[in-house]
């Protein structure tokens, strides 16, 4: 019984302690953004409070909820749709039906384990400010919520990656009924259909292991030879990020949030947020929007986009390795291709000032500017270090928190220098200047840590 | 050609190439065997400049492998045991690529003919990542010779391939006038193709010599093959 299970929990935990022990600088990192991102929650908790703003545990409910059913489903397509190991368990005389929910299972517990770990230290945080916590009956609420956050995100990952996609209309139904009921009962309900749900998929689930499509791309045009490293470098990456939509993806993100933190620093909150939020974002300045805007489309356009350069190289290196070209070559090819994200976020300024015409286009440009280059300066040298090493996700939480901070401090110096009257403008240029060096030196060290060193040989 | 000499590289504890030579000459082809774990795909990834190693010398052609790596790589063509490419690309765009970085003029021309010769040409325009084990095996043997290098490093090169491929592949590393290094586990491609025979055990040299020779004294090469290994 749970040979499957308890070979992939061996596994997964022998693969987290080696990584642990070969980077521990990256963990120690990773866990103190951790710590700090979940007492920055709490702070936000008593920040609330205190200024009497009500929360709405709808709102609460549905955030984590939607964040788990991510987490499941990328465990599951990791522990299960894209597994080559998984082919020796499925070919024994064990039933698929078993073998798969094995993985399930596994995926279960780890979102559980998840939740009960930052749930504590987030409780821990709330005891630490002060904060009396007495609510049982909410907190298995949230934990049936994400249970059924396991369920949903198995049965998306086990239908999307199949040719009858339509059977995943159910889960649309049930988290419809969700939005309505979400009371402890009403989940509890929701959850056993789910569970029935899975049951019935998983007759279904060969469907969608190693799912694959044999697109033919014949007629595009980048069937071409191309004269020059750095532009061929550029073109394959742009390829890849087109094909993973990743570009679509920006410059989606970058129309939503230009128009949604347009619209809500001109015109107020009413109607788009729900009423418990809208009194918190009335106190927010339209410059605080942009911040937050920007910020995000960084994350997105410059973190994750950098760091996939160079990770999802994880199994690919030899290629680059064993080619007469310097490594350094690859490097400027890479970051040439990280100007078309780049391209892809300037709709947001465009959005935002719409609804802000009096706004500085000046300093809008120069925060997206100043950002973007932050993210790779700080991405480019992390994602060469640790390639064929660690799963992008920590990187890019650990870096996603530091590029916070880095902004935000200098999103503080900007406000003082505003309130003190200072021309701002040389100083714009003096940022922007430095960061050009330290780009320039941070894709030096990409290169470096890219090339193989084989300074301790001795002959 | 390529001259290593007293080769060391381990992996934390365990050593898996111990102070070792190999002359790999030019016009000849030559077998690396031994159990798995003896070594072999180390050296291959080693001369190609791949990983790094503890003590020793690599020179290809004459250039150092840590020293003028660039130009040692130049001349150089490799295929791992795991062919590894980039999924989101098809074929044909992989080979360009790699065409691009190797700085070759019109290569649409060889990879055509490549592409014919081992019967991949109606997969060409199919992302990769929705090829089979064989197809991709093809690919990135068309990667390692397209440029034509002098120096070849095949790491099991028939795995995975269909017997006409196979057959063709033989042909080939047959008339091949260059250097030619093969790991393998195959007794027949060894016989089919190699002029030099090296038998590795934990990182260290056996035995080596002339294909015929150990035909001419076991039979064949499997049979050499346990008699050495003894």
């Amino acid at each position: 019984m749970l040979e499957t299970y308890n070979i992939i929990l061996i596994n997964s935990f022998r693969n987290f302690k080696k990584n642990i022990i070969s980077s521990p600088t990256l963990y120690l990192l990773f866990s103190s953004m951790m710590v700090f991102s979940i007492f920055l929650i709490g702070y936000l908790t008593l920040f609330l409070i205190k200024n009497d703003v009500p929360v709405s545990l709808n709102d609460v409910f549905f955030i984590i909820l939607f964040l788990f059913i991510i987490k499941g489903s990328n465990d599951f397509y990791n522990y299960f749709t894209k597994s080559q190991p998984l082919t020796y368990s499925l070919s024994t005389q064990i039933s698929h039906f078993r073998t798969v929910f094995e993985i399930f299972l596994i995926v279960f517990w780890i979102q559980l384990g998840l939740w009960v770990f930052f749930s504590t230290l987030y409780n821990i945080s709330l005891i630490i400010a002060g904060i009396s916590l007495s609510y049982p009956l909410i907190y298995l609420n949230f934990t049936l919520g994400i249970m059924l956050a396991s369920v949903l995100g198995t049965v998306i990952v086990l239908h999307y990656f199949s040719k009858k996609k339509y059977r995943l209309i159910p889960v649309g139904l049930i988290l419809y009924i969700l939005s309505q009921y979400n009371d402890i009962y009403s989940v509890l309900i929701l959850l056993i259909i789910s569970f029935i749900y899975l049951i019935w998929s998983l007759r279904y689930c060969l469907d969608s292991y190693q799912y694959v499509t044999r697109k033919d791309r014949k007629k595009e045009k980048t069937q071409v030879w191309i004269s020059g490293i750095k532009k061929a470098v550029f073109y394959k990456e742009i390829t890849t990020l087109w094909r993973e939509r990743v570009l679509s993806s920006i410059i989606f993100s970058a129309v939503f949030l230009g128009f949604g933190a347009g619209y809500m620093s001109r015109f107020g909150v009413e109607n788009l947020l729900p009423e418990s939020l809208q009194i918190l974002a009335s106190k927010i300045s339209p410059e605080s929007y942009a911040f937050f805007g920007i910020y995000v489309l960084t994350i997105h356009g410059a973190v994750f986009t950098s760091l996939s350069l160079f990770l999802n190289e994880e199994q690919t290196i030899w290629l680059i390795r064993h080619l007469p070209v310097k490594m350094k070559t690859i490097v400027y090819g890479k970051a040439l291709a990280i100007l078309m994200p780049f391209f892809c976020t300037i709709p947001f300024i465009a959005y935002f000032l719409a609804f802000n015409p009096g706004k500085s286009l000046f300093f809008l440009i120069w925060f997206l500017i100043f950002s973007y280059l932050a993210g790779i300066i700080i991405c480019f040298p992390l994602g060469a270090k640790y390639v064929g090493k660690k799963s992008d996700i920590l990187l890019l939480y650990s870096v996603s928190l530091l590029i916070f901070i880095v902004l935000g401090v200098f999103f503080a110096i900007n406000s003082i220098l505003e309130i003190f009257g200072f021309s701002k403008y040389i100083l714009y240029v003096l940022f922007i200047l430095v960061e050009i060096v330290l780009l320039f030196i941070s894709f030096k060290i990409s290169g470096y840590f890219l090339e193989i060193r084989y300074k301790n040989i001795s002959s | 050609m390529i001259a290593v000499s007293k080769l060391t590289k381990s992996y934390s504890s365990t050593v898996a190439l111990n102070n070792v030579n190999f002359d790999f000459n030019e016009s000849t082809v030559t077998a690396i065997m031994g159990e798995n774990g003896a070594g072999k795909s180390t050296l291959l990834k080693i001369c190609a400049g791949i990983i790094n190693f503890n003590s020793g010398e690599i020179l290809v052609d004459g250039y150092s492998i840590v020293k003028d790596s660039i130009k040692a790589r130049k001349n150089l063509g490799y295929l791992p045991e795991m062919p590894y490419l980039y999924e989101r690309l098809t074929g044909q765009e992989f080979l360009l690529y790699i065409s691009s970085l190797r700085g070759l003029e019109n290569p649409e021309i060889e990879i055509n003919k490549l592409s014919d010769l081992l019967g991949i040409k109606r997969f060409l325009n199919n992302e990769i990542g929705s090829y089979s084990k064989g197809m991709k095996q093809k690919i990135s043997l068309i990667a390692a010779i397209m440029h034509k290098p002098k120096n070849l490093l095949l790491d099991e090169p028939v795995w995975g391939l269909d017997p006409l491929t196979s057959k063709t592949l033989r042909i080939f590393i047959k008339e091949r006038k260059n250097t030619t290094i093969i790991a393998t586990h195959s007794p027949q491609l060894v016989e089919d193709v190699a002029d030099v025979v090296y038998f590795l055990k934990q990182g260290n040299i056996i035995s080596y010599g002339a294909v015929s020779s150990f035909i001419k004294k076991n039979g064949n090469i499997e049979n050499a093959y346990f008699s050495e290994a003894d």
